[in-house]
């Protein structure tokens, strides 16, 4: 069979693109191929499992840990610096927007020019005002609930929801940011408001469960795939589940033709051709099918001939600041579960060379823990007390760090649950991160006093690969960029990667509105440019 | 709207809660509120925690028989130490909380009762405690030009 | 001169049928919808899921003026449309209801009943007896007229009582915005005969259209391309094609085609019973297992109408997202041995919940 359009992965980069390619044209051909399974959503008892065991009902499509002496684990972590993928991503239909946070936020105008502004990795081949407008048809995609006045970013249009009200829970952060001249905002969030259209997704009800919500509030993948295929009448829009694709097929060297794929419901390994090919696999699993798709062509995989596919590797760092509260009159404790607050203050042009970073109020500050105190056992005026009196008090946030050659990702020749090649991550930390960190420790000592917290010394940092990007990343100059200003791999006609992976570099906040706006922009441009 | 049901196979050949099982449990959970004092009008709640039972059995048939033990479990520790006497042993028993749940009382506190604890604060036994809204509450949406669902900052 | 309480003590018989009457609609809808093969028919199923949404919130408006004015909703057995339906009003059917509603496939005869249930009044054959509307015993009503019938007896208690005593009701205990979503329109929260007028108004014009035309009456929410009344929204299947702004009401319309394929539906059984599955084992339970779910979800719905809004979250969340996979699961499925082929489908009666319910009354 010969589809128009194959898209290789179901997450938002994929149900963006087909809504814009089926918007423009209904009757438009597109195959998704997902290697994962569907996840029943909104389930009530399925809810109710999370609420009571904190389990949920994809769990068993993340990562396992690396293998330990006594576990035998999955992946393998060579560098110098352990970058998780357990919980990183979730390998299903939906893709990881299935468990994200929903954190919506824009890039600045000076991320776009990187390597102009402090030498570093490289700029995008385009600026801000190229990618503004798919900005905000990426907020109203993805239904982001935010302040329009912000002045962070330049936006031409307002959000499609009001941003959340900030929580009690934030004014003590709120107060002491005012005080040293920090600014802060409210943090942007793809959760549905109420607005005066219908929406067949509902409007967020503050359950707190973003991780699995009982209405579909909070955009997933998942649900806007579904509804498509409900609700809408694209009789040529397909998604095949538990097919993993194993290599690109290419006629010649510049056109890739269709793949092969392993169907493992039927047990079968098959082909499909395609006009066009989009790799939307993440920044992991996209590079590793394009080093695994080989021949004489391309024998280090496609578009490797300079060696950049799977390289260049990023993550966020994030990090947990703990302090200490001497009494909390207030009796703040976490209500919502998602923050509100964010300061992007040290996102700035100023902090650039060395590093931006965000910081978060999380909900989960001040740890105050009903459960856990009931089912201990402590009886109605302990509880009382422990509320009222001394708690643990946290401050989150991640910098931005910068591309390195040898930080990369590459097949490990085992087949995990899901039927995908197991990934070889390679990554060390750049020398001057610790002393980054020392000068963002200072920043939040200084809110911590503000706010009457004691810091304590330890300081939780997760280089987990949620944010990893850049490993197939956009460049005008091929010896640069595995693909170009289209996210067109370099050298192939007609085969994309519309993932984290095109990113030139991934600043200091969340990739996901970026993506989604980039998936529209390419639907924009297959759409201008129909295959011949 | 069109998506498969989430039922575990063995849910098919059950019989339904009966009437007596869940007139013990409703018990139980109306007893957290009155130990904790947090909940005054257990009554409202009564056909959602039916929902809630029905589903942790369709998902996972044992609970079926956990419910069982814990009225049987709880019919004697009554008939034996009287009401008041029973429900704190089973809410604070140090020895009961300990998993893996080896005894009646244990299975009583970590597989009933304390999942009842948890339903419960999300029902709206958080609010003595202070907050407005809860993780797993349901608190209502973000409407414009209406209070919050949840306590806010001044600003 | 009749005491207030006695002027609501009759219109709340009344409020109950309207209660019954928009709950009735539903199991037809929902059994139409479900009943077309997934890969076919996606224009005119979405029609018919968005009509059932508005009739859930008609329930609600209906729910929240009987909250208003003090009464409770009863949601249980003998209050419960068993199918095939044909509604009454003080033992006279409603004009608009000269006929029977079926548990049955989507297909064109039960389309036709479908346009029949969503009638505009200016479509019968005469206008309805305006004269007769402060009289209770109407024969022949339709809906629209019903509803405004019920307007004008609160417009008559408001004349003679103040409007804080007719609408007495805790507000708190009325359905809100919160809980209606993906469906036209929104709860209006009752407390004055403006407001109250709103939401009769609201069930009036998303059915039969606004003042004569195609619209349903929600435009001042909704700034949607184009959303017809219920009625044209049914027409619209009929004809395969949409309606335009500027298209003549009683004329077919001519905006953008679709397909219809009747053809393209399970061949479900008309207006199950649960007796219809005793050679059907499976069959039985996910019938059972449906009808327990449907039931509960009532008891939840008038419980949440009755004062505690709350558990229609639980409703919403446990019951509506529930129903639907065990629908579907019995319409794709052949009923054992039968000998025409016929795959299962809910039956819609009544499983009493094992406990005592407190608040459906």
């Amino acid at each position: 069979m010969k589809v128009e359009t194959l898209i290789i992965g179901s997450g938002v980069a994929a149900a963006a693109l087909s809504q814009r390619l089926l918007g423009a044209n209904p009757d438009a051909a597109i195959l998704i191929l997902e290697a994962g399974a569907k996840v029943k959503m909104q389930d009530a008892a399925l809810w109710e499992d999370y609420l009571i065991t904190g389990k949920l009902p994809y769990d068993k499509y993340k990562d396992l840990p690396y293998p330990e002496r006594d576990e035998p684990g999955q992946n393998l972590s060579i560098g110098a610096t352990e970058v998780p993928l357990t919980g990183s991503r979730v390998m299903t239909y939906g893709g990881s927007t299935i468990h994200w946070g929903g954190w919506s936020f824009r890039l600045k105008p000076e991320d776009f020019a990187l390597k102009t502004n402090t030498g570093q990795g490289i700029d995008w081949p385009f600026d801000y005002d190229e990618l503004e407008p798919y900005y905000g048809q990426a907020e109203a995609y993805i239904g982001v609930s935010g302040d329009s006045h912000d002045p962070t970013v330049p936006r031409s249009e307002d959000y499609p929801f009001p941003a959340f009200p900030y929580t009690l829970e934030d004014q003590p952060v709120a107060r002491s940011m005012s005080s040293l001249g920090i600014q802060y905002s409210h943090l942007p969030i793809a959760r549905h408001g109420i607005t005066d259209t219908t929406s067949r997704h509902a409007p967020c009800k503050t359950t707190g469960t973003c991780k699995y919500c009982p209405f579909g509030a909070r955009y997933a993948a998942t649900n806007f795939l579904n509804d498509m295929f409900q609700w809408c009448a694209y009789p040529n829009f397909e998604v095949r589940v538990g097919c993993v694709v194993q290599e690109i097929v290419l006629d010649g060297k510049s056109v890739a033709k269709g793949v092969v794929y392993y169907d493992k419901a039927r047990g079968e390994t098959l082909r499909v051709e395609a006009d066009r090919i989009i790799i939307a696999a993440g920044a992991i699993e996209s590079p590793k099918l394009l080093l695994r798709s080989t021949s004489d062509h391309w024998p280090n995989g496609i578009g490797n001939d300079h060696d950049l596919v799977g390289r260049n590797l990023i993550t966020h760092p994030y990090f947990m600041f703990n302090g200490v509260q001497k009494g909390n009159p207030l009796k703040l404790q976490p209500e919502m579960n998602f923050p509100t607050l964010c300061s992007r203050h040290f996102d700035s042009p100023e902090q650039q060379q060395k590093g931006k970073f965000i910081l978060i109020n999380p909900p989960s500050s001040p740890g105050v823990n009903l459960e856990g105190a009931m089912q201990a056992g402590m009886v109605r005026e302990d509880i009382d007390q422990a509320v009222l009196g001394q708690n643990q008090v946290q401050l989150h946030g991640m910098v931005e760090v910068f591309s390195e050659l040898p930080n990369r990702v590459m097949n490990l020749d085992q087949i995990n649950q899901i039927g995908l090649k197991e990934t070889i991550v390679d990554y060390s930390k750049a020398a001057g991160f610790d002393r980054r960190m020392e000068e963002i420790k200072q920043h939040v000592q200084g809110i911590f006093e503000g706010m009457g917290v004691e810091l304590l010394p330890k300081v939780s940092i997760s280089w987990r690969a949620d944010h990893a990007a850049c490993t197939c990343r956009m460049s005008d100059d091929p010896s640069q960029g595995v693909t170009d200003r289209h996210m067109k791999v370099h050298g192939v006609d007609n085969l994309y990667v519309c993932s984290n992976a095109a990113f030139s570099s991934l600043g200091a906040v969340n990739p996901t509105l970026t993506l989604t706006a980039l998936s529209l922009r390419l639907g924009d441009h297959l759409i201008s440019h129909p295959v011949a | 709207m069109y998506q498969q049901q989430v039922r575990h196979p063995l849910t098919q050949s059950l019989d339904s809660l009966d009437g007596e099982t869940f007139e013990a449990m409703f018990e139980l959970f109306r007893q957290i509120g009155i130990f904790w004092r947090n909940l005054d009008d257990a009554e409202a709640y009564r056909s959602r925690l039916y929902a809630f039972m029905q589903n942790r059995i369709n998902l996972r048939p044992i609970y079926h028989q956990y419910y069982q033990l814990a009225r049987q479990t709880l019919d004697q520790l009554i008939a034996e130490q009287g009401q008041e006497q029973a429900y704190r042993l089973l809410f604070t028993d140090a020895q009961a909380n300990q998993p893996p749940a080896e005894t009646p009382l244990a299975v009583t506190r970590q597989k009933v009762s304390n999942e009842f604890v948890t339903f419960q604060l999300a029902q709206g036994g958080f609010r003595v405690f202070g907050a407005d809204n809860y993780p797993g509450f349901i608190g209502g949406a973000n409407i414009p030009g209406q209070p919050a669902p949840y306590r806010t900052a001044e600003e | 001169m009749q005491s207030l309480q006695e002027q609501k003590n009759a219109l709340f018989p009344l409020l109950q049928t309207a209660m019954e009457l928009e709950l009735s609609t539903i199991p037809p809808y929902l059994t139409a919808l479900l009943s077309i093969r997934p890969e076919a028919n996606r224009v005119a199923a979405n029609l018919i899921r968005t009509v059932m949404m508005e009739e859930m919130l008609h329930m609600t408006l209906v729910g929240n003026l009987t909250a208003s004015l003090g009464g409770r909703v009863a949601l249980g057995e003998g209050n419960l449309p068993a199918y095939p339906l044909s509604m009454e009003f003080e033992g006279q059917r409603f004009r608009d209801r000269q006929f029977e509603v079926d548990l049955a496939p989507f297909s064109e005869a039960g389309l036709d009943t479908f346009m029949q249930i969503e009638m505009p009044t200016d479509w019968m054959d005469r206008e309805p007896s305006y004269k007769a509307f402060a009289e209770i015993e109407v024969p022949g009503i339709t809906i629209g007229a019903f509803y405004q019938m019920i307007e004008q007896q609160l417009a008559q208690m408001c004349a003679q009582y103040p409007e804080s005593e007719v609408f007495c009701g805790d507000p708190a205990h009325q359905i809100d915005e919160n809980y209606y979503w993906a469906g036209g329109g929104k709860p209006v929260v009752i407390t004055t005969l403006a407001s109250a007028r709103e939401a009769l108004q609201l069930i009036i014009e998303q059915g039969e259209g606004a003042g004569g035309g195609l619209m349903d009456g929600d435009r001042h929410y909704f700034d949607q391309p184009l959303e017809v009344a219920h009625f044209f929204r049914f027409r619209e299947i009929a004809f395969g094609r949409h309606y335009r702004p500027d298209d003549h009401p009683k004329e077919p319309p001519t905006g953008t085609q679709f397909e219809v394929d009747f053809a393209a539906v399970y061949p479900i059984i008309r207006n199950p019973k649960a007796a219809d599955y005793g050679g059907d084992e499976q069959m039985a339970r996910w019938n059972h297992q449906f009808n327990a779910a449907y039931s509960l979800m009532l008891d939840q719905i008038a419980q949440a109408f009755n004062g505690n809004p709350e558990v229609l979250y639980t409703a919403i969340v446990n019951g509506m997202h529930s129903l639907t996979p065990v629908a579907r699961q019995m319409m794709t499925t052949p009923i054992a041995e039968d000998p025409e082929g016929r795959h299962g489908g809910p039956s819609f009666e009544w499983v009493p919940p094992p406990y005592a319910s407190k608040g459906a009354g």
